[in-house]
């Protein structure tokens, strides 16, 4: 409980106070991640799963590291709880993201949770799941008018490049 | 040399239309003219009106996405597709351009004559090129009013018509003759201004577009100061077998028009005229083409892209050689849609 | 009767710090030797060999003994980069007039500061390097002695322009980062001679971690160092088994798993080292 307003003073600590305390906090967080890479999923309040998300990159940055790493491996074993993930974690997901430098996840927010405290709740996945995308991008098709002229617009530079680069290079 | 001369008798704007006499009384003044003209389209749009002296219903069926199963019960010959958009929602009234009426591309302004099935066409649609087409022939009938208007009772402008050309070129144009005292001037980049101002004054008026379908001898009627236009009547009527030509106005300018266009003039967002060029006919007239480029209200442009596309603009648009280019790369890519967009 | 030791040891430290000057030319002055030895011997037939080793050979030794000074890398925070980085082009000013060694918490130091109230105008001190604290510009590090059975810190200030020398004798390690526990600890463990002479070693040797584990002093001491907060390797703890058992009921093995607590500095040490290493070369 906040006893002063000089506590609410944040002293550049960034987490958020969650659960009974620090252990507990970290706990609470190490069910979301593990949640996550079981169901590549979930739906949470959206200040844990924020909170979570960039222990969940993490994890999936040091699973990267390769499953002969020892302390990656430590990492996994701390933040799954389930140890069939484990294997998951280093033979699905690590490969999956091995192209990517970062940003393995995705989070977006959903209706306030109307059953218990109108909580501020949010769906967080991985980034390549299986499942049907949450968010189709919505664009202007290629034959709108602007995009015609624009279309237009850019065969002419086409064409007025075009006859010059062969006798550039024939020269 | 002859510019600021011509410059002159630009008039900028509404508040220059004064009554100045014709020298040659064979010619009436523009003014007089377009005077004449709507008053013939009133009066046969109220002899039209008056074919239905009972308020007959119709039922409209909608097949869009946004309501399915919607069915209005409508007046025969009165009700427009705007007033079956009102029913929806205001999205429907602001965002539709054209109507489909069973297949058939409908103004939203036209009186529908039977129970149908009905949809609206936006710019946004997945293949918006009749819309596209209906913008660009609207543009280029405001163009029409401000040229006709833009000089001074005695300098005669004769409108032709306005070319076809598709979006992708880049312009929509209309072609013009002057007075063949004003041959050789060149318009500067301040008359375009001014004629892009008084453009811009008549969008922001936010007049409607009113379709009206009569028979050739009425538009005859009309258009019979004009030769090129009743060339045009001619050749219309010959083409559907009722000889009914399509008349459009907006404000109380009357043109005829190859199809239906926009419901208002508000549409326009951003509005320019850019060219002027001369073409080169084997006739003894100086035809001139008149170019802009404009984006309606939906389709803004950031200004960057805007000054290109102006810029762009400027190059003498013709429908021959978009045909041949476009039918290249349409064997090119797999375009095939746009092939059969631009002979139409 | 300090002073006066040091008055009497400003002239061979003077010669000393001359020959420490002239130590890293030394080596590329012996290859040439080397070099212009073989030349001589075979003085009708060019041989041209000899130089590439030497290359080499300079090459791996600058990619061995790379340091940086850890005031250059920045704090984690939410400080404008930008003050950093004007930081270090004034760090990087003073380096250019001033040779700061390379030293680690563990070494012996001697330093020599303007003082306009000592015999001289200039005060040395030798004590071993306790704590380096700060980032940029404002980076400090404490030397500690013990002078007649008195404990005697002194922090100083590492850009300090009243610095005017700081000469290391003896380059090493020790397990701690941080020697504050010798505060604690037996006199014995702070107390240096004051006319040390410095140890020589070789340019790419690596730097030697003394594993000393020293005894304190009984209870109190001025922070309970068998807590595993501090994690104390240096200090051989003479206490009853259940304090210490006690102690480690203040563990948190959690923080290990914390990730989000690291701080990679990997990526900008090597940035930095290179932005600095440039501008020294300039």
């Amino acid at each position: 409980m906040r006893l002063s307003v000089a506590a609410a003073i944040s002293h550049g600590r960034v987490h958020r106070r969650l659960g009974l305390g620090p252990r507990s906090r970290l706990d609470l967080l190490r069910n979301l991640v593990t949640a996550l890479v079981r169901h590549e999923r979930i739906e949470a309040p959206w200040a844990r799963a924020d909170e979570m998300r960039g222990y969940a990159e993490r994890l999936i940055d040091y699973a990267k590291l390769g499953d002969t790493n020892e302390q990656a491996m430590r990492m996994a074993n701390f933040w799954l709880t389930e140890k069939d993930l484990i294997h998951k974690l280093f033979k699905v997901l690590a490969p999956r993201f091995q192209p990517h430098p970062g940003k393995y996840t995705r989070l977006l927010q959903i209706p306030n949770r109307d059953s218990l405290d109108r909580a501020k709740m949010a769906v967080i996945e991985l980034k390549g799941n299986p499942y049907p995308p949450l968010i189709r991008p919505r664009c202007d098709s290629e034959k709108t008018l602007l995009n015609q002229l624009l279309k237009g617009y850019r065969e002419d530079i086409q064409r007025a490049t075009a006859p010059r680069a062969p006798e550039g290079t024939a020269v | 040399m002859a510019a600021p001369w011509a410059a002159r008798c630009l008039r900028g704007g509404r508040d220059g239309r004064r009554f100045i006499t014709t020298p040659s009384a064979s010619r009436l003044a523009s003014d007089e003219i377009i005077q004449m003209r709507n008053e013939l389209f009133t009066k046969e749009k109220k002899r039209q009106l008056s074919l239905y002296p009972r308020i007959e219903k119709i039922e409209v069926k909608y097949v869009g996405k946004s309501h399915p199963g919607s069915v209005f019960v409508m007046n025969k010959a009165l009700s427009t597709p705007y007033n079956c958009a009102m029913h929806l929602s205001e999205w429907h009234c602001k965002k539709s351009v054209l109507a489909l009426v069973d297949g058939e591309v409908w103004d939203m302004y036209r009186p529908l004559t039977k129970s149908c099935e009905i949809q609206f066409l936006t710019f946004k649609d997945e293949d918006p090129e009749e819309v596209n087409k209906a913008y660009w022939r609207s543009c280029a009938m405001i163009m029409a009013c401000v040229l006709k208007r833009a000089f001074k009772d005695e300098y005669s402008v004769n409108l032709i018509k306005s070319p076809e050309v598709p979006v992708i070129s880049g312009a929509f144009c209309y072609d013009v003759i002057l007075d063949s005292r004003l041959n050789d001037w060149k318009p500067t980049k301040d008359n375009f201004r001014s004629l892009a101002r008084d453009a811009g004054m008549l969008i922001h008026k936010d007049l409607p577009f009113e379709a009206l379908h009569v028979e050739a001898k009425v538009a005859c009627e009309m258009f019979q100061h004009n030769r090129y236009k009743m060339e045009m009547i001619k050749q219309k009527a010959s083409q559907n077998t009722e000889g009914i030509v399509m008349l459009h106005r907006f404000g109380d300018f009357v043109d005829v028009s190859e199809g239906p266009h926009i419901p208002r003039t508000s549409f326009c967002y951003q509005y320019e005229i850019t060219a002027a060029h001369d073409l080169q006919t084997n006739k003894s007239e100086l035809i001139r083409r008149f170019q802009g480029v404009s984006l309606p209200i939906h389709l803004k442009a950031h200004h960057t892209v805007w000054h290109k596309l102006l810029e762009r603009s400027k190059r003498l648009v013709t429908e021959e050689r978009y045909l041949e280019a476009e039918d290249g790369s349409s064997e090119t890519k797999d375009g095939t849609e746009e092939g059969k967009s631009v002979s139409i | 009767m300090a002073a006066a030791c040091g008055r009497l040891w400003e002239r061979p430290a003077a010669a000393l710090a001359g020959l420490a000057a002239a130590r890293p030319a030394a080596p590329r002055r012996c290859f040439s030797f080397s070099g212009y030895r073989s030349y001589s011997d075979g003085e009708p037939e060019k041989f041209k060999p000899p130089p590439k080793p030497v290359i080499i050979d300079k090459q791996k030794q600058s990619v061995e003994r790379r340091f940086l000074s850890p005031e250059f890398i920045p704090p984690r925070g939410r400080t404008n980069p930008l003050k950093f980085y004007i930081e270090r082009k004034d760090m990087i000013q003073r380096r250019k007039v001033f040779n700061i060694p390379e030293f680690y918490v563990g070494s012996i130091l001697a330093v020599t500061t303007a003082d306009p109230y000592a015999n001289g105008k200039a005060s040395r001190f030798v004590g071993i390097c306790i704590q380096r604290g700060g980032k940029g510009l404002g980076a400090t590090f404490v030397l500690r002695n013990v002078i007649e059975d008195q404990g005697v810190e002194i922090c100083y200030e590492l850009y300090n322009p009243r610095i005017q020398e700081i000469k290391v004798l003896k380059l090493e390690k020790r397990l701690d980062d941080n020697l504050m526990y010798l505060r604690d600890a037996l006199p014995e463990y702070s107390t240096f001679d004051m006319n040390m002479k410095p140890e020589s070693r070789l340019d790419h040797e690596e730097i030697p971690v003394n594993k000393l584990q020293v005894r304190m002093k009984p209870k109190p001491w001025s922070k309970r160092w068998e807590r595993p907060k501090y994690n104390i390797k240096g200090i051989k703890f003479e206490l009853p088994e259940e304090k210490m058992k006690e102690a480690q009921k203040w563990n948190k093995p959690w923080l290990e798993f914390d990730m989000l607590r690291e701080y990679d500095t990997s990526k900008i040490e090597e940035k930095i080292w290179k932005e600095v290493n440039e501008e020294l070369k300039k």
